[in-house]
């Protein structure tokens, strides 16, 4: 697999000025959401919470002239000193509020795809969403290598090309998105390619409906979109020619960030149990002494520690390419898994509690369970990454 | 003369169980079961007989009266019409499981073995449904049951029968629940080395016709919603082998329902604190022997 220069990677300390950014936005914004009895935090203050967030420069925008494009979650500058900084920011920022770290994520891959093509867009997008899933796409290997496959599955949401503009149909899945999507980045077929456009929301044929109520991730918003005779200038197709290159681009980047918020959320259920367990007396002692309860936090220090490793190891990778793909879809199926076992054995400790709104161990808990199941989960990832060793290098 | 090729429709089923078993000797066709069903089936067909019924009258409850109710009931718990669902259950027998006819409606034969064999067999059938509408009924079940295992005579005449009888024959069942968790002591005080150890608070002060009852329990599975808990208390200036269970009933002066718990699943039955400030508690509702809990 192919790896960035090491000596253009950001350095130590540059890593620690945008990770006290982070850990400030988390402990003051973010936390801010949680005063009061909100499970899921108090979603009618995400605005304003999403708005600092632009402002310092954490959540990105594909407008290359505005703050964070460069520095913030998935900006720009990824390629040149690699993934470190946005997988980090995402942990943190998922420390406290996996949904929120969901939010910066899904703007970050959207934002990145346009950012990295270069292109002038119509209409200067602020806040962007991907639409890649489909309801056929959980996501098949055949499928991502070609648009037009019907073994297992061919992408049902086509582009068609009239003399100055495309028409959209068909319908994306699970697009995790934040309030106010002004455009979303749709991969669509074009004849036997991917192409990928750039859609206004607010068009006519563009439909979006919520995805209804879920486990986890509630801060982020998660809708179906559907395009039905949607016609857009040529303009706002992005790639030149092909959009393969930009799909594996956002799968990876998609599956590390996802990887790298369980990890974050991982982290903050065993320094919560940590501090309940060493705090909490049952027949006489402290609960930390009693084996079993050592032994399930030891675990989970263990598995939470390996899961932010991991994703971390993937700092340097040169994305675009069929291998980081690879990585990437065993990052999140395995990262995810370690984590999940993390926020469950953090849980265990809390007893009863553990099961209880007021402690936060549930969010967490429900919050990882997503995590691991959206966009690929583990059965699929599994046969994907095989799929990959199979046929990878037919692309 | 050469035997005909087979299909595969015919190869595969000469494969089945049924056909291949008629390959085996007698002893061989006499041991393997060949008959063609759900496992659901077959694994019900391996119950005492007293029990498979109970398994599919569970099995059809679930169907019809916990799988239209369960998503209302997980989404708004605070609003659903729990009296309705008990009384359904009541009416089909599934709360009064834990004795034989004529108050009870368990197998008499199976139960003069084991006691909680159709509860356990019906929980399995229930929770394929909904997990909370399954625990709302099995916690009135758990309620109930110290009524019956302190084996005091004078309990189950005064209490246990007659609840039996309210539940299965007149159509009114009394929900019951089950206390004795408290914030510094879980259900590991139901383990002999974890009750030995437990600061358990909860108390009874002994008066003139009864007791007093002062402390809180917490995470009481149909705590809400129950007319009658068991709850466990210790004597007052006495260790834990004091402890002994009440009969208290809804509506006693100084027994309220404080905070319901906000949980993550099973949210159809609630897991909440009960609250007892001086509840006086008769003599006759002492559930068993003193010191016996």
């Amino acid at each position: 697999m192919n790896r960035m220069d090491s000596s253009q990677l950001m350095s130590f300390d540059e890593l620690k000025q945008f990770e006290s950014l982070a850990e400030g936005f988390a402990q003051k914004d973010v936390q801010s959401m949680f005063e009061g009895e909100h499970p899921d935090g108090d979603l009618e203050r995400l605005p304003e919470i999403l708005n600092i967030s632009f402002e310092i420069g954490l959540a990105v925008s594909p407008d290359p002239h505005m703050d964070g494009a460069e520095y913030g979650i998935w900006g720009r500058g990824i390629d040149s000193f690699g993934l470190l900084s946005s997988i980090s920011l995402l942990s943190i920022i998922a420390e406290k509020c996996g949904g929120v770290a969901m939010l910066l994520n899904a703007q970050g891959v959207a934002s990145n795809i346009l950012l990295h093509t270069g292109k002038n867009i119509p209409g200067n997008p602020t806040r962007v969403a991907l639409c890649l899933q489909e309801s056929n796409m959980p996501p098949y290997f055949e499928t991502v290598i070609n648009p037009n496959t019907e073994e297992p599955a061919p992408v049902e949401t086509v582009a068609s090309k009239t003399d100055d503009t495309y028409v959209l149909n068909g319908e994306k899945h699970y697009s995790y998105s934040m309030p106010d999507t002004d455009s979303y980045v749709v991969m669509a077929k074009i004849q036997d390619k991917w192409g990928c456009f750039v859609v206004p929301s607010k068009i006519d044929g563009l439909t979006v409906t919520d995805a209804g109520r879920r486990t986890g991730l509630r801060a982020c918003n998660l809708n179906h979109i559907s395009f039905n005779n949607v016609r857009i200038p040529k303009e706002t197709r992005i790639d030149s020619g092909d959009a393969i290159k930009l799909v594996i681009r956002a799968l990876s980047l998609n599956w590390i960030g996802m990887s790298a918020i369980a990890a974050g959320i991982a982290k903050a259920a065993v320094d919560a149990a940590k501090q309940y367990v060493s705090e909490r007396y049952q027949g006489g002692k402290l609960i930390q002494e009693h084996a079993a309860v050592k032994s399930l936090i030891a675990g989970a220090e263990a598995n939470a520690r390996n899961a932010m490793n991991s994703v971390r190891s993937l700092l340097d990778v040169e994305l675009n390419s069929i291998e980081t793909l690879k990585e990437s879809a065993m990052e999140k199926h395995s990262g995810i898994i370690l984590s999940a076992q993390a926020v469950t054995d953090s849980l265990q400790s809390f007893g009863g509690y553990g099961y209880m709104e007021d402690f936060g161990m549930e969010k967490k808990l429900r919050d990882v369970t997503v995590l691991k199941s959206a966009s690929g989960s583990p059965y699929f990832l599994k046969q994907f990454i095989y799929d990959v060793e199979l046929k990878g290098d037919r692309i | 003369m050469k035997k005909p090729e087979r299909t595969l429709e015919e190869k595969i089923d000469s494969l089945y169980m049924r056909k291949a078993r008629n390959n085996l000797d007698m002893l061989g066709r006499m041991l393997v079961d060949g008959r063609e069903m759900s496992i659901w089936d077959h694994d019900t067909s391996t119950l005492p007989r007293g029990v498979r019924k109970w398994r599919k009258k569970a099995r059809d409850f679930a169907r019809t009266e916990i799988r239209p109710r369960a998503v209302e009931a997980d989404i708004e718990p605070y609003s659903f019409d729990h009296k309705t669902f008990i009384r359904a259950a009541a009416n089909k027998g599934l709360l009064s499981l834990l004795f034989i006819p004529p108050f009870g409606s368990a197998n008499s034969m199976v139960f003069s073995k084991n006691a909680v064999y159709h509860i356990a067999v019906v929980a399995e059938e229930l929770a394929t449904e909904d997990g909370g509408l399954a625990l709302m009924l099995l916690a009135h079940n758990l309620g109930l049951g110290p009524l019956l295992l302190s084996g005091n005579l004078l309990t189950i005449i005064r209490h246990f029968l007659p609840h039996l009888y309210k539940n299965r024959w007149l159509g009114s069942p009394d929900v019951m629940a089950f206390a004795i968790t408290e914030p510094g002591a879980g259900s590991d005080v139901e383990d002999p080395e974890g009750g030995a150890q437990a600061k358990l608070v909860t108390t009874a002060r002994p008066v003139k016709g009864g007791y007093i009852l002062n402390g809180n329990k917490v995470f009481i599975s149909g705590g809400a919603i129950a007319d009658s808990v068991t709850v466990y208390a210790k004597i007052e200036g006495e260790g834990l082998d004091s402890w002994t269970c009440f009969l208290v009933k809804k509506g006693v002066k100084g027994f309220f329902v404080g905070r319901r718990e906000k949980k993550m699943g099973q949210r159809a039955s609630d897991a909440s604190e009960l609250v007892f400030d001086d509840v006086f508690v008769p003599k006759r509702n002492i559930v068993g022997k003193l010191r016996s809990g």
